[in-house]
């Protein structure tokens, strides 16, 4: 009994310090939320860590198979999102009762070859011809836009990339739909130039920058990047806009064509008007 | 003796009314910055006599913490990081003990050893405090940067004001 007493004494402070702490942590644990949710998570986590390193293991071999079958799939599922149809109804009385046909369809690809550090870059893609691949469609991805098709062969195409300095490319600033060119003026890899957007449009960094879908390249909606800095050159009506990219071209992997059933129709059209 | 008790106990109650009525609100902060809390209610601990025995100091560190955090609906996070620094006491006091020892009877207070040895220890002590109860409130070192920030910002603001008590109820000779 002395001894235990002395023992008290002499590690007293030690011993109420552990009972304490521990009382104390049972109580986080159990009366606070966050904590305790971290707690539960964790000890998951160290018995699910092993389940999931042997899963990882499974999954590295069938993982080309999935994300190609994946990547099909999403290009099916986009030919289904509304920006892809062509409404069909001319009055509209209510939502549901609008019919629409396809217009886009979209072809999924792998980027084979790709540049973004020369002047005039180019993409090359394992989809041609054989595939449905026409010349001058949109190509983009999960991120954004990558450029337009300008050559085609029977099994591999051609893509001239956005960070190309030929390329001209139709968008719009989301939020009032004003539109302008978008060009690259061959420094930066993350940034093009949008120009052609009249004085008196109001513009705020970050504004979102989407395709404007008025051709056959690329349906309307499909991101572009957000505003960075905007300026008026001296006397000039229209502001000179640099766009962060929303698409970091360098690590761009699957990409998808856009194939516009529509585009004979349209070309025949417009070019009729353009001949008076 | 008697008066000792009476007047940490004293003590005890006007200082978890002090952090619960008054620096609990006082939480600076803006958008995005939300990184400053004023803690003082330790001063508690800082200020029991030298005499207290160990386990007792960790003990009244369990008792405000838990006090103080019945306020602050959050059963055992403050507690925590006070009996902590409750029983990291006794070590720090006798890293700093000046050459004629403690006088047992008194406190580690600024009237008896000077306002430069009182903010080296409250210094240590709190920062002790803060980091561990930033710790268990984060509950996980994914953000250690974040709980470092929140150290050192409520460290700045709690020194200011827990200096300023020392000034206002405990004046010098």
């Amino acid at each position: 009994m002395r001894n235990l007493i002395y023992l008290f004494v002499q590690f007293g402070g030690l011993i109420t310090f552990v009972v304490l702490e521990i009382l104390c942590m049972y109580l986080v644990i159990n009366f606070n939320k966050k904590q305790n949710s971290i707690f539960v998570n964790s000890s998951n986590t160290i018995s699910g860590l092993l389940y999931e390193r042997a899963d990882q293991l499974a999954e590295f071999w069938d993982m080309s198979s999935v994300s190609d079958s994946l990547a099909e799939e999403n290009a099916r599922l986009r030919a289904e999102l509304r920006n892809a149809r062509f409404v069909e109804t001319i009055l509209q009385d209510s939502a549901r009762n609008e019919k629409t046909s396809q217009r886009y369809t979209f072809i999924s690809a792998d980027i084979i070859n790709n540049s973004v550090n020369k002047h005039s870059n180019n993409i090359t893609i394992n989809r041609g011809a054989n595939h449905g691949v026409k010349i001058r469609a949109g190509v983009f991805d999960d991120r954004g836009i990558v450029g337009i098709i300008r050559n085609v062969g029977s099994r591999f195409s051609s893509v001239m990339s956005i960070l190309h300095k030929e390329s001209r490319i139709t968008a719009a600033i989301r939020r009032n739909n004003y539109f302008g060119s978008l060009t690259w003026n061959g420094s930066n890899p993350r940034m093009v130039t949008l120009s052609d957007i009249p004085k008196h449009a109001q513009l705020i960094k970050g504004d979102t920058i989407q395709t404007s879908g008025y051709s056959t390249i690329f349906p309307a909606g499909i991101m572009v990047g957000v505003i960075d800095t905007f300026w008026l050159e001296p006397g000039s009506n229209f502001y000179t806009i640099d766009v962060l990219l929303s698409n970091d071209l360098s690590k761009s992997k699957y990409v998808y064509i856009v194939n516009d059933l529509m585009r004979e129709e349209i070309n025949t059209i417009e070019e009729e008007v353009s001949d008076e | 003796m008697n008066n000792t008790i009476l007047s940490n106990a004293w003590r005890l109650i006007f200082l978890v009314l002090l952090q619960v009525l008054i620096f609990q609100r006082l939480s600076f902060g803006w958008e995005n910055f939300n990184y400053i809390n004023v803690i003082i209610f330790p001063i508690f601990i800082l200020l029991l006599p030298f005499r207290t025995p160990n386990f007792l100091v960790v003990f009244l560190g369990f008792l405000i913490g838990i006090s103080v955090d019945l306020f602050y609906d959050s059963p055992g996070v403050h507690a925590s990081a006070s009996v902590f620094m409750a029983w990291i006491r006794p070590a720090v006091l006798g890293l700093m003990e000046p050459r004629g020892g403690y006088d047992k009877n008194q406190s580690p207070a600024k009237k008896h050893l000077g306002i430069n040895w009182f903010f080296t220890y409250s210094s240590v002590m709190i920062l002790a405090y803060l980091f561990f109860y930033f710790s268990v409130q984060a509950f996980t070192f994914v953000y250690i940067v974040d709980i470092f920030l929140r150290t050192v910002f409520s460290f700045l603001m709690s020194m200011i004001f827990i200096l300023a008590y020392q000034y206002l109820f405990d004046p010098g000779e």
